[in-house]
């Protein structure tokens, strides 16, 4: 080795060296400077953070989270009163938003208790208010609740009305979809079962768009309901079949058995009685385990009636 | 050669050191043990009396004995006797003996109605006698809630009963009362037909007394009989009505009776209730905030979501 070679490795190690101590350096000030960026994280985070609703805000919220839950355990008068104490609170700080929400949900609630004439009077006070003006979305709610309840009794012509507001006040596809479902509804219980599939497949369409599950069931039902009603029963079977793995997968089972009872009675009408009261009685079973007394006895009717069929038609069953 | 100098200065009186060292330690060693055995009143005269119960349920060793709401003693052990009943040895400080007489009683209380249970002890009256070591006083067991609801409920149950047989034999429709409002109705029913037929015949007297006359006749034999009927009903009725009257009093009797058991169970209970309701909020209220300050604090604040108004959901389908 000569003597350059020896003065190059010299200076590459003084170098080496530098490098070393000025890793050591960063290192050491790193090491001193991590604690101390630590506590003023800390410190940072674990300050108090101011709410974004006031108090009287939180206690309505409340009530209506736990109006809610009453509601999904059956507790229907509970929820009732609940959804009236959070309307109250909302009246009183005078919070539009709140006081929308809280009517819809009451009047919701008064429609599953059967006080049709509480549900109206309610809702109108957001469809026909003068003095205060609604979000279109609350107004939206509004109309769509009423056009069901106009279902409930009979009156097409008027449900369609409020499902026709109801839509033009919709300012989001994920309200639009139940909307065609509900407008499919009105026309299929109307007779006129081409629009009913059309809404049925609008619907559809923005449901599963939307990843709205239990609508996208409605919507498939709804489509099967008109085409089994059209005579295209292998079409109208398909359809139930897959509104029916839907509704598994979300656990309805109100909707487990209207699917299965859809099935059996396309095969009724088919007149296979064998396979009929096979879903029948799978729809019993799910109807019995909900505890619906009356649901049963309409299912049994049903599977009287189709063996009361096939004992007269023996070769068809 | 030896790691420590024998001549090494620190050594030096090393016994005495290590002796003073050791002495301390006894002595501390010994307050302590007398400042525990003062507080547990090791060094207290007790006094051993008895009680006799029933049961020993709710009664332990330890359980804390009561004069006037001052700890006195408590319950050193308990064990069956011959009589397969339970003998309990109290332990009481012998300075409170002399408030315990042979009339004093013994009572399981509960302090508070979720407490522990407690035997407080009465004082005696100045004219009895003291009670002895090995003295046994009188026992009883106050009623729990669930032994008073038991009570209530076997008071209530007879007097239900009973309005429930009232109640079914009123509204038999084969019972006597039932029946007798029936034949009252049809006998009611009937008079209007007699009223009409006797206008109809009043109408008709100008046609021939004799017919009008047998018509009478007729119709007074109707209006005898109606009246006949109308009399035996109503003497059935006055025969009945004290019976029903009767039955009817004794349930109220009962009932009464059940309600003042109510009420002295309710006065019993009631002077607790506000303040445990009082404490209970207070507790509710202090968990209350404790949990609201740890939900603003990070980073639990993180994962909890702040509450919205939601509109409930209304299905297409439903």
């Amino acid at each position: 080795m000569n003597k350059t070679g020896k003065g190059q490795r010299a200076i590459g190690y003084r170098s080496k060296g530098i490098y070393v101590r000025a890793l050591n350096y960063s290192s050491t000030v790193l090491y001193r400077l991590l604690p101390i960026a630590f506590c003023l994280l800390l410190i940072g985070c674990g300050g108090y953070k101011e709410p974004t609703l006031s108090d009287t805000q939180l206690k309505a919220a409340e009530f209506n989270q736990r109006a809610e839950s009453a509601f999904k355990k059956g507790s229907y008068r509970r929820a009732l009163n609940l959804y009236n104490e959070a309307l109250k609170i909302n009246r009183s700080i005078e919070n539009i938003d709140g006081t929308a929400i809280n009517i819809v949900s009451a009047s919701a609630v008064y429609r599953k208790l059967g006080d049709k004439e509480s549900a109206h009077k309610y809702l109108d006070e957001i469809l026909n208010a003068t003095a205060v003006t609604y979000r279109p979305m609350h107004i939206s709610d509004a109309a769509f609740l009423k056009a069901l309840l106009q279902l409930d009794e009979g009156k097409y012509d008027s449900a369609k009305d409020w499902t026709d507001r109801s839509l033009s006040s919709c300012d989001n596809p994920q309200c639009q979809g139940k909307i065609y479902n509900i407008w499919g509804r009105i026309e299929l219980l109307k007779g006129d079962l081409t629009s009913a599939i059309t809404y049925g497949n609008k619907g559809l369409s923005l449901n599963k768009s939307n990843e709205d599950e239990a609508e996208t069931a409605n919507s498939l039902r709804l489509i099967a309901e008109a085409k089994a009603a059209k005579g295209e029963y292998s079409e109208a079977i398909k359809f139930y079949e897959d509104a029916l793995s839907i509704d598994k997968k979300l656990e309805a089972s109100r909707k487990i058995a209207m699917d299965l009872v859809g099935i059996g009675t396309t095969f009724f009408k088919q007149k296979m009685c064998g396979d009929a009261v096979k879903y029948y009685q799978r729809a019993l079973s799910v109807i019995e385990g909900l505890g619906d007394v009356q649901g049963a006895k309409e299912i049994v009717e049903m599977i009287n009636k189709c063996s009361q069929t096939s004992s007269k038609n023996p070769d068809k069953k | 050669m030896g790691l420590i100098k024998e001549t090494d200065e620190r050594f030096i009186g090393i016994e005495k050191k290590i002796g003073l060292f050791v002495a301390a330690a006894v002595i501390g060693i010994l307050v302590a043990v007398a400042a525990v055995g003062l507080q547990s009143d090791i060094f207290t005269s007790k006094t051993r009396i008895y009680l006799i119960a029933d049961s020993g349920q709710g009664i332990n060793e330890g359980t804390a004995v009561k004069l006037s709401g001052f700890k006195i003693g408590k319950v050193k052990r308990l064990y069956l006797d011959d009589a397969a009943k339970v003998k309990v040895e109290l332990s009481i400080k012998t300075k409170y003996m002399r408030w315990i007489r042979t009339d004093s009683d013994a009572r399981l209380i509960k302090e508070g109605f979720i407490g522990d249970s407690v035997i407080e002890i009465t004082p005696g009256s100045a004219k009895a006698k003291d009670v002895r070591e090995d003295g046994i006083i009188a026992f009883e067991r106050t009623r729990g809630l669930g032994e008073i609801a038991a009570e209530l409920k076997d008071e209530l149950k007879p007097a239900l009963s009973d309005i429930k047989q009232i109640v079914g034999y009123i509204n038999d429709p084969q019972g006597d009362v039932r029946q007798t409002l029936k034949s009252l109705r049809i006998a009611a029913e009937g008079l209007p037909a007699t009223k009409q037929r006797l206008d109809s015949l009043l109408a008709d007297a100008d046609k021939g007394v004799n017919t009008s006359a047998k018509k009478i006749d007729a119709l007074l034999d109707s209006a005898k009989q109606t009246i006949n009927s109308v009399d035996g009903l109503a003497k059935k009725v006055d025969k009945d009505i004290p019976a029903i009257l009767e039955r009817a009093n004794k349930s109220v009797e009962n009932i009464q009776k059940t309600t003042e058991e109510i009420k002295k169970a309710t006065e019993q209970a009631a002077p607790q209730i506000p303040s445990m309701i009082e404490k209970g909020n207070d507790i509710a209220e202090g968990a209350k905030e404790v949990v609201d300050s740890v939900k603003k604090t990070w980073p639990v604040r993180l994962f909890i979501k702040t509450p919205e108004e939601k509109t409930l959901e209304v299905d297409s389908y439903e």
